[in-house]
């Protein structure tokens, strides 16, 4: 069978970085306020987000790579080791494994722009090979000075309300042109408008 | 789908050594390359930093003195490289790339002025357009700290078993600059003087420069890749868990292909890294019966960061190409760790079919793979 069907659950999150007050979940992360912005942020919108099950494997997205922090760390007044460890992105995993207890396969991936994009297609053509009931995607971006947003999608063959359905047709060859920059499927998500995923991909809003 | 994986080529460059085979010539002959750093290019306030210290920054920096953006460097690195692996001709066949790296071209980007960029997508973009490779369907960043190279290994992998392509080049490569130089030192994780692996003595690691490439297929040639796991554990950011869980759930699932005949460590010459990975490996000879012995080569190439793997991986390749393990020279101290066999100062002469290499990062990132001779 090569027309095959997959469901995409989304969480967008817009958190606010405030680390001067203790968060509620600051008894689970020692040093809740020495986290850089992503990290913070992500603790939080991990410590709301209600997921029945944990994921078997975890995709973390790092389009801006850990450069908010590098220039942080590079340009404070003194040299910080504790800025120094969040100049690579995938600390920031740590985040979401402290609050939901999630240890197991995880890659930090980067593609610029398309980063989004090209991780759910290279992982819904991947899918029924993988052996694996569902695998989260995990996005955290800086929006500006006082807030970061959060998002979290999960990859699944069990269909949920309110759900991305992810059309795949394996006849064809996989070929990595991702339509819709990260930014614009995050505003067509927002809207719950149908996506421009990919050319051999159709990411529409179920019914 | 489960299919072999094949190694079809394999170069680097390092500290030590301009191509694989010399870094075969240095490990054996116990020939280090780390020298002192020059500062002279440094902003003033790395250059204040290490000064403040009474310390100069040492490193095995890859000795062909370009002195173009980061971006240039690394690009021109890598062509060179990617150029001498000699790829096994085979039909049209789709295919992927992956660079693995910590942070790319970092230090062109740390001004507050310019644009939020992705170090390391820019690194493999400029790549692409000069190296005009065909028939590329897919190409994609991984930076999972210093496990960055199984990252990839573990990605290009799941790429060719999935049918999206039948070939993955993997290409890696980090710049030792002030950035990186300066963080590790204020982590306190640097020696002043040297990178000794698994010895009471040890004090910390040494950073290193190489550029790998390396290419997985599904077509038949000498080695393959048997096995490769990642594994992220909640623990904390700069230490493994007291148990190695996370390395051990790696290990143990990688060895259940085949005992290895011997292992090359992570081996950074950190306190913590070594007793961990000690730990983990004593546990693992326990779990197949085996002493195997264990060795680690970033004595010599220092800690090479996104290609740190993939230089443990090129190096285990030799020592089954020669079946020949290559020892951690000038080690005094054998009696202070639980692991069996660790190859001190004498190369050992052995026969060999399959290495276990491991791998260990901040964040909690882990990795193991298993390389042996196409069977």
């Amino acid at each position: 069978m090569s027309k095959l069907k997959y469901f995409l659950k989304t969480n967008l999150n817009t958190i606010e970085f405030n680390n001067k007050v203790a968060p509620s979940w600051a008894s689970k992360v020692r040093r809740w306020n020495q986290l850089d912005g992503e990290s913070f942020c992500l603790a939080e919108a991990s410590f709301y987000y209600d997921s029945e099950v944990l994921p078997c494997s975890v995709v973390l997205l790092a389009s801006e790579g850990s450069l908010n922090t590098d220039r942080a760390f590079q340009n404070s007044a003194k040299v910080s080791p504790s800025l120094f460890v969040h100049t690579l992105p995938n600390v920031r995993m740590l985040s979401y494994s402290l609050m939901s207890g999630f240890e197991g396969e995880m890659i930090c991936l980067n593609k610029g722009k398309q980063t989004l994009g090209l991780a759910l297609a290279q992982n819904a053509y991947m899918f029924d090979g993988l052996g694996l009931k569902k695998i989260l995607f995990i996005q955290v971006t800086k929006k500006d000075e006082a807030f970061y947003t959060c998002d979290f999608f999960e990859l699944s063959k069990t269909q949920g309300r309110d759900d991305y359905c992810i059309e795949i047709d394996k006849s064809k060859p996989f070929i990595e042109e991702v339509c819709d920059e990260d930014n614009i499927l995050r505003e067509k998500i927002e809207r719950g408008e149908d996506c421009h995923l990919n050319k051999s991909f159709s990411m529409r809003k179920s019914l | 789908m489960q299919r072999t994986i094949y190694i079809e080529s394999y170069e680097c460059m390092t500290g030590v050594s301009k191509n694989s085979e010399e870094l075969w010539s240095s490990l054996s002959a116990g020939r280090s390359g780390v020298a002192p750093q020059s500062m002279e290019r440094w902003a003033p306030r790395s250059r204040e930093y290490f000064e403040s210290y009474k310390s100069t920054p040492i490193a095995s920096l890859i000795k062909d003195d370009l002195k173009g953006s980061a971006l240039d460097t690394l690009v021109t690195r890598l062509l060179q490289v990617f150029k001498k692996a000699c790829f096994i001709k085979a039909p049209d066949c789709p295919v992927g790339i992956i660079y693995s790296s910590t942070k790319g071209a970092i230090e062109d980007h740390l001004s507050l002025e310019g644009p939020i960029v992705d170090s390391l997508d820019i690194v493999l973009n400029e790549f692409l357009e000069k190296a005009a490779l065909e028939n590329i369907v897919i190409s994609q960043s991984v930076s999972n700290a210093c496990a960055s190279s199984h990252g990839a290994l573990a990605l290009g992998k799941k790429w060719i078993e999935a049918g999206l392509c039948e070939r993955v080049h993997i290409i890696s490569g980090d710049i030792v600059g002030p950035f990186i130089q300066t963080g590790f030192k204020s982590l306190k994780a640097l020696s002043a003087e040297s990178c000794r692996p698994f010895q009471k003595e040890r004090d910390g690691l040494i950073l290193g420069e190489a550029i790998c490439a390396l290419t997985l297929s599904s077509f038949k040639s000498d080695f393959e890749l048997a096995d490769v796991v990642i594994f992220n554990e909640a623990h904390a950011v700069t230490s493994p868990s007291p148990e190695g869980t996370g390395l051990y759930t790696c290990a143990s699932e990688v060895v259940k292909k085949g005992a290895p005949d011997m292992a090359i460590a992570h081996g950074t010459a950190t306190y913590t890294n070594d007793l961990i990975e000690d730990e983990v490996l004593s546990k693992i000879q326990e779990l197949v019966k085996k002493d195997f012995p264990i060795t680690a080569a970033k004595w010599a190439t220092g800690h090479t960061l996104g290609s740190s793997g993939l230089v443990d991986l090129i190096a285990a390749i030799n020592c089954l190409k020669h079946n020949k393990i290559f020892p951690i020279p000038n080690a005094h101290d054998q009696e202070s760790f639980k692991g069996k066999n660790y190859v001190y100062n004498l190369a050992l002469d052995l026969p060999l079919s399959s290495v276990l290499v491991t791998s260990l990062g901040f964040g909690g990132v882990n990795g193991a793979l298993l390389v042996r001779r196409a069977q």
